[in-house]
């Protein structure tokens, strides 16, 4: 085939160009016989060309293509309804060997010498095709990584919009990725709206931000890091948000312990202080007791003396009451020392042994450590409370760490309290008893009070589960118990109660070789 | 007849132990630390029975049993304390004070303690 009607170096040129073409060139006439097919199409084709010349050209294409090629061109020819023509497509061509490969095919309509002509541009998409598929493994990859991370991560534009949204900011909001992209970030997570100025900082600086325990939501706890990102010239962040509510409470409690632990320390040197004052107190009654009498030889000298009858004097004592406010403020005392002595025992460092300690002793004295408890947040009258005892003379002792089961009794009875103060004071009644049941002791606190639901019930002895206001408690007291005598002691804790039937709270300590049978 | 000296910073405390023991036929003699118990003993002043408070400003209870018994060997102690926790360090013990001469605040009833320092006034007389 010759280029008629050209100058000779312009001819030349164009030889040249077509036959030194990266990409194919392939010349068909309107019956789609290849007439011509330049060196590269060879290449990539894998024919040589006299292969091909002269031959339809469906030969370099695969199944269905090959078989409807013809119709294709015919079509084309009698409608002019162009699908391929002067547009380029994605198509498949079939090498010599078989082999099918993935290929950008452009076609022109050429008008030579009366007939009808269309030259195809062949572009190789082997290699772009592979890093695509590449490409997209490597995402899928990534993808994973970011989806199976724990931590809710989304990456914003310039604007604050979602461009990406990992599984975990997907199952945290409910929103799927697909309705969370291009929308704001702050619209899809309201807890990060404080922050917006620090994500405006971020992008603008280049510097990281890294914000820990801030708060979220109701009563929650998150940490916040947000990272700046440039990507093709355009700025944006990646957010990531860790839920470290739970990390939050077990520090607050163990700085809570700690300050109990401290106290503890503080109550030993409290009671040095109080014991001496109390000791002036009681001995002061016991001598006021004893120079009153008229039987201390002394006292009769030195009234003697002063000219008094100490009988008439007693009498007169006796008849305006003195004695019995000596009496009185004797009992009183008495009672404060052994508060401190009670609370002093009760904070002291547990026993390293289990010991066989009396029930009803240890109920009786943390009973009288709940009635000196000055709750803060509500007051609730130990004096009014009623209080029932069902001891059972068969259980005398039981063996076991004595203050922690003083501890365990301790929430319970304070928590029975507690539960009864929303009601009339004098209709509160807490109910302590004792059984001995085989091979266990049972002890069982219950309160007459408003009782619990079916859901509270199931998920008291939860950690940090807390049917009380903001403050008050953390939430542990039941579950601290429940390890206690379950964990420790090997016993067996249980809650029984209805709504407006009250709360029964029982524990069952096995009472070992000595004790049992 | 009986020869006390009680040693304690509480006033309240003292003088009614003070009173007590007198009214048992003692005699008392009250300092407010362990400085004032010392320089009495130097000063060849003699006591039976020292009734001696742990918890003092200078120097300490313990330290000031231990520098009496060089001073007057015959001296005999009770330790009456505030302090809820105390065992008997083994060096006291060494010297010859028992558990039972231990007496922790507060106390309701001072007649034991009376029958303790007789006791040991009959002890150290044997």
């Amino acid at each position: 085939m010759s280029v008629a009607g050209l100058e000779g170096t312009e001819a030349a040129l164009l030889q040249a160009m077509v036959r030194h073409a990266a990409d194919g060139i392939v010349a068909i006439d309107r019956h789609g016989i290849v007439q011509m097919m330049n060196p590269a199409a060879e290449r990539l084709f894998g024919y040589e060309a006299s292969e091909v010349l002269g031959r339809n050209v469906a030969m370099l294409m695969p199944e269905p293509h090959r078989s409807h090629h013809d119709d294709y061109l015919r079509r084309y020819l009698e409608t002019g309804e162009r699908r391929i023509i002067g547009i380029g497509r994605e198509v498949s061509g079939q090498r010599k060997d078989g082999s099918v490969f993935p290929m950008y095919l452009s076609v022109a309509e050429v008008a030579l010498a009366g007939e009808r002509y269309f030259t195809g541009l062949i572009v190789d998409l082997s290699e772009r095709k592979r890093q695509e598929e590449e490409l997209r493994r490597v995402r899928t990859h990534l993808q994973n990584m970011i989806d199976s991370m724990p931590s809710v991560l989304l990456a914003v534009d310039a604007q604050g919009r979602v461009s990406h949204w990992n599984r975990a900011a997907e199952r945290g909001t409910g929103v799927a990725a697909a309705q969370a992209v291009g929308r704001p970030f702050d619209a899809l997570l309201p807890e990060l709206e404080p922050h917006a100025g620090t994500l405006r900082q971020v992008m603008d600086t280049g510097r990281p931000a890294h914000m820990e325990r801030l708060p979220r939501g109701e009563s929650g706890y998150m940490d916040l890091m947000i990272y700046p990102l440039e990507a093709a010239g355009s700025v944006g962040a990646v957010i990531r948000i860790d839920d470290v509510t739970e990390r939050v409470r077990i520090e607050q409690m163990m700085i809570q312990t700690e300050k109990m632990m401290s106290v503890g320390g503080l109550a030993a040197g409290m009671a040095h202080e109080i014991n001496n004052p109390l000791s002036g107190m009681l001995q002061g009654c016991q001598n006021m007791f004893r120079r009153l009498s008229p039987e201390l030889p002394a006292n009769r000298a030195v009234a003697k003396e002063v000219g008094v009858d100490l009988e008439r004097m007693g009498t007169y004592l006796e008849r305006r009451g003195i004695f019995g406010f000596m009496e009185g403020m004797r009992e009183a005392a008495q009672r404060a020392s052994r508060i401190v002595a009670d609370m002093l025992a009760f904070s002291r460092r547990a026993a390293s042994d289990k010991a066989l300690v009396p029930v009803t002793e240890m109920l009786e004295s943390v009973l009288r450590l709940a009635a000196s408890d000055y709750d803060l947040k509500k007051r609730y009258d130990f004096r009014q409370l009623e209080v029932v005892r069902d001891y059972d003379p068969d259980l005398t002792a039981v063996p076991c760490y004595r203050s922690e089961i003083e501890q365990v009794l301790l929430n319970l009875i304070k928590n029975a309290a507690q539960a009864l103060a929303d009601q009339d004071p004098a209709e509160g009644r807490l109910t302590l008893k004792t059984r001995r049941e085989g091979a266990s002791a049972r002890i069982e606190v219950a309160d007459n009070g408003p009782g619990m639901d079916a859901e509270t019930r199931e998920r008291i002895f939860e950690p940090f589960f807390t049917t009380k206001a903001e403050g008050v408690g953390t939430g542990l007291g039941l579950s601290v118990s429940y390890f206690i005598v379950t964990d420790r002691h090997s016993g067996r804790m249980a809650v029984s109660s209805e709504p407006g039937a009250g709360a029964s709270f029982t524990i069952w300590l096995p009472l070992g070789q000595e004790e049992s049978g | 007849m009986v020869r006390v000296l009680v040693v304690d910073d509480e006033p309240l405390v003292a003088q009614a132990l003070q009173a007590f023991l007198e009214d048992e036929g003692m005699a008392v003699t009250v300092v407010g630390d362990a400085e004032q118990a010392t320089a009495r003993v130097e000063r060849g002043e003699v006591y039976d029975v020292c009734v001696m408070d742990l918890r003092l400003p200078g120097m300490n209870g313990g330290s000031a049993i231990r520098v009496l018994h060089e001073l007057l060997p015959s001296l005999q102690y009770v330790i009456y304390t505030g302090s809820t926790a105390y065992t008997l360090p083994a060096d006291l013990a060494a010297l010859g004070v028992q558990d039972v001469q231990l007496f922790s605040k507060p106390l309701a009833d001072m007649g034991p303690l009376a029958d303790l320092v007789r006791a040991l006034v009959g002890l150290s007389v044997r």
